[in-house]
């Protein structure tokens, strides 16, 4: 559950930002001939919404109704008593509390006639099926498609916000593996993820490969578990809606792989020299609801992660990098 | 295949027999992963995945990227994983290879649209009350889970405790809980507080206010151990307690007293909700038994934070032996603000056992 630093500092990314990133919605849903746009969210996927409201949410799910005028909207199965912490976190319209969050917005929609709703096919049945039953002269459309036209490039918050993400992961990060050595999980993933959070992270998970002899998976551990002579590391981090990610190998190698990534290189699979060879290359950006997600490539301006299997003299090493796309180019964030 | 899940598939193939059902599809989240997780033993992090179980316990796991196929491959290596580009369409493929069987689903809520407006699922009935059943009634290794989850519970409430000193942020006091629970080795948390006075109406996730003396502080605390949840609620002030304070709080004493005075086996959830609010009638404070200021006077804590059932005076729930619970008469007080009460307990023939050994008052930290 998200419980880190939930806060708008509208100097950060001020109103007219997010009201920019709607109009560019909007754009596209007039191009569409939609009268409406839905965007679900909840705490897993609470990244469409926010990139247009700053609202994340700690719990529960709702829908943000982008109107073809006026202030977004917002139906959510949050009590009433809640909606003033919504309102100061974010940059919203009108705030409806209601536990009937389909049927609703189907009042709400009572004169539209097309409806497109992001990842239209994920919408939980429990607001899908009164929303058709009281929507009986509209259609529904999946708009992902769409919405992914809007979503990049990314503006000026954005990078700066995930700037700083990956700033406060590699300062995180480093700080606790230059203060190890660790025998076991838990001692590690609390010194990596602690700092992160008094710096005032939004959300912070480690994961760990805890024994690389043994299986190069990244997980988040449920327990404590000893650390193997070589393991990897990932921090993934959340500021204000901006989620980055950054992983390590430490030991015999890892300056080579570190010497590597300074040397912008292309990502790709292939003898990268010095001893290194990329076994795996897997991109992950935001282009939907997901905080981060697998694309088959990063879009022009969008920041997102790369992800790497690399063997360094024949040994797996992981590593992750936040990325920007710029220019043609991908390059680390920070 | 851990023991605790060994029981839970034992479990739901008996209840699968009785229902003449020959597979369950699940859906689970990062949010709510309690379905999900009784079927495959599969911790859902950050993406969505759904399992189809089928009657003989063969289990196929279906998840949208690489990484949670290969988190599978450990978390759930009795399951086969199938990592989807389209979970709802590679779903309904699979349903499809089932032929003319008995299936049901659940949650019902949470089942995706793909899903439920397919031509498959007019032949799908919805399972959620049979998993429901399932999920409420726990198994002596599922309550030693919920019981170690309240003791972890318990330690990071005394954490919290120290964390909360004058001038510190609120985001930090919840830092050095999460920082305390992932060095004992439990992955996840539920937590929000509140802090301030008679203007505070609820708890949030932590904000960029600083404790000040006089504050009362309010948190629930929900770790889980082995995916199961235990949640503590208790409020402390920073400093002294006021008269008015602990005048207020002797309430919130007395109403999980009453709710605990009445809980046993067969008592319904709406009971107990009625035997706290009783006692904010008796002080003319029924008023702040409503949704306007409450939302629960307690629910089931298990694989979910927030399980069924809701502790409402509406809800007829009968209580089993073996369902997990917390009383909490949570709301606003007009004289002080917002205060909070409760720990998890056990369902017993004959009364209940409580976790927690927190003592059940109005605490206080030096301003």
């Amino acid at each position: 559950m998200r419980r880190g630093l939930l806060a708008w500092d509208a100097a950060e990314v001020p109103a007219a930002t997010l009201d920019g990133r709607v109009e560019r919605c909007r754009a596209a849903m007039a191009a569409e001939g939609l009268d409406a746009l839905l965007v679900y969210n909840n705490f897993p996927r609470p990244a469409a919404v926010s990139w247009l409201t700053h609202f994340v949410p700690y719990w529960s799910q709702g829908v943000l109704l982008v109107p073809p005028d006026g202030a977004p909207e917002y139906f959510v199965s949050l009590s009433k008593r809640v909606a003033g912490w919504i309102a100061d976190t974010s940059h919203m319209g009108e705030i409806v509390s209601t536990p009937r969050l389909g049927a609703d917005l189907a009042k709400r929609l009572g004169g539209a006639r097309k409806i497109g709703v992001v990842e239209l096919d994920r919408l939980p049945g429990g607001i899908a099926r009164p929303l058709l039953e009281g929507l009986t002269a509209a259609t529904l459309v999946d708009a992902t498609a769409m919405f992914r036209t809007v979503r990049h490039p990314a503006d000026d918050a954005e990078i700066d916000i995930s700037r700083r993400a990956a700033q406060l992961a590699r300062t995180s990060l480093d700080a606790a593996l230059a203060a190890g050595p660790y025998k076991a999980s838990g001692a590690l993933t609390a010194a990596i993820e602690g700092p992160a959070r008094l710096a005032g992270a939004e959300e912070a998970i480690v994961e760990l490969a805890p024994d690389l002899d043994d299986n190069a998976t990244l997980r988040r551990i449920d327990g404590d578990v000893a650390l193997g002579a070589r393991f990897a590391v990932r921090l993934s981090l959340a500021c204000k809606g901006h989620w980055v990610r950054l992983g390590t190998t430490p030991g015999a190698g890892a300056d080579r792989v570190a010497g590597w990534l300074a040397g912008k290189p292309a990502f790709a699979p292939g003898d990268a020299g010095n001893g290194i060879e990329v076994r795996d290359v897997l991109i992950e950006a935001c282009v939907g609801s997901f905080p981060l997600i697998e694309v088959e490539a990063l879009p022009e301006g969008a920041v997102g992660v790369v992800n790497l299997t690399l063997t360094v003299d024949g040994e797996t090493h992981l590593a992750s990098v936040p990325v920007i796309h710029s220019n043609g180019a991908v390059s680390q964030l920070a | 295949m851990t023991p605790i899940h060994q029981e839970r598939r034992r479990r739901l193939m008996a209840a699968m027999g009785e229902a003449g059902c020959d597979a369950v599809l699940v859906y689970g989240n990062a949010w709510q992963c309690d379905y999900l997780r009784y079927v495959t033993d599969f911790p859902a992090v950050e993406g969505e995945a759904m399992a189809l179980f089928l009657a003989d316990g063969e289990t196929r796991l279906f998840v949208d990227s690489a990484a949670d196929a290969a988190r599978a491959g450990i978390d759930a290596p009795h399951a086969e994983t199938v990592r989807c580009d389209g979970l709802c369409d590679t779903v309904l493929g699979e349903i499809a290879r089932l032929g003319n069987r008995k299936i049901v689903s659940a949650p019902g809520t949470l089942m995706p649209y793909g899903i439920v407006v397919s031509d498959a699922a007019k032949e799908i009935e919805d399972g959620t009350a049979m998993i429901d059943r399932l999920l409420l009634v726990k198994s002596p290794v599922e309550i030693d889970a919920v019981r170690r989850a309240a003791d972890i519970a318990d330690r990071g409430y005394r954490v919290f405790m120290g964390a909360c000193r004058p001038g510190r942020p609120e985001y930090e006091l919840v830092a050095e809980i999460e920082t305390f629970f992932r060095e004992a080795g439990c992955p996840e948390n539920f937590m929000i507080l509140g802090s301030g006075g008679v203007e505070v109406r609820g708890m949030h996730p932590p904000g960029e206010r600083r404790i000040q003396a006089g504050d009362l502080v309010t948190t629930e605390l929900t770790p889980a151990v082995d995916g199961y949840y235990a949640q503590v609620c208790r409020t402390l002030v920073v400093g002294e307690p006021s008269k008015a304070q602990l005048d207020a709080f002797d309430v919130y004493i007395e109403a999980v007293e009453a709710g605990h005075a009445i809980l046993k086996a067969g008592v319904s959830a709406g009971e107990i909700a009625k035997a706290e609010n009783d006692v904010f009638r008796k002080y003319d404070l029924g008023i702040y038994c409503t949704r306007e200021y409450t939302r629960v006077r307690g629910h089931g804590v298990g694989l979910f934070v927030d399980n069924p059932p809701h502790i409402l005076e509406d809800v007829d729930t009968i209580l089993p032996a073996g369902a997990t619970l917390i009383v909490h008469p949570n709301t606003y007080h007009p004289a002080v603000g917002y205060m909070v009460l409760g720990e998890a307990a056990v369902v017993t023939a004959t009364g209940f056992e409580t976790f927690s050994t927190l003592p059940r008052k109005l605490l206080s930290v030096a301003a």
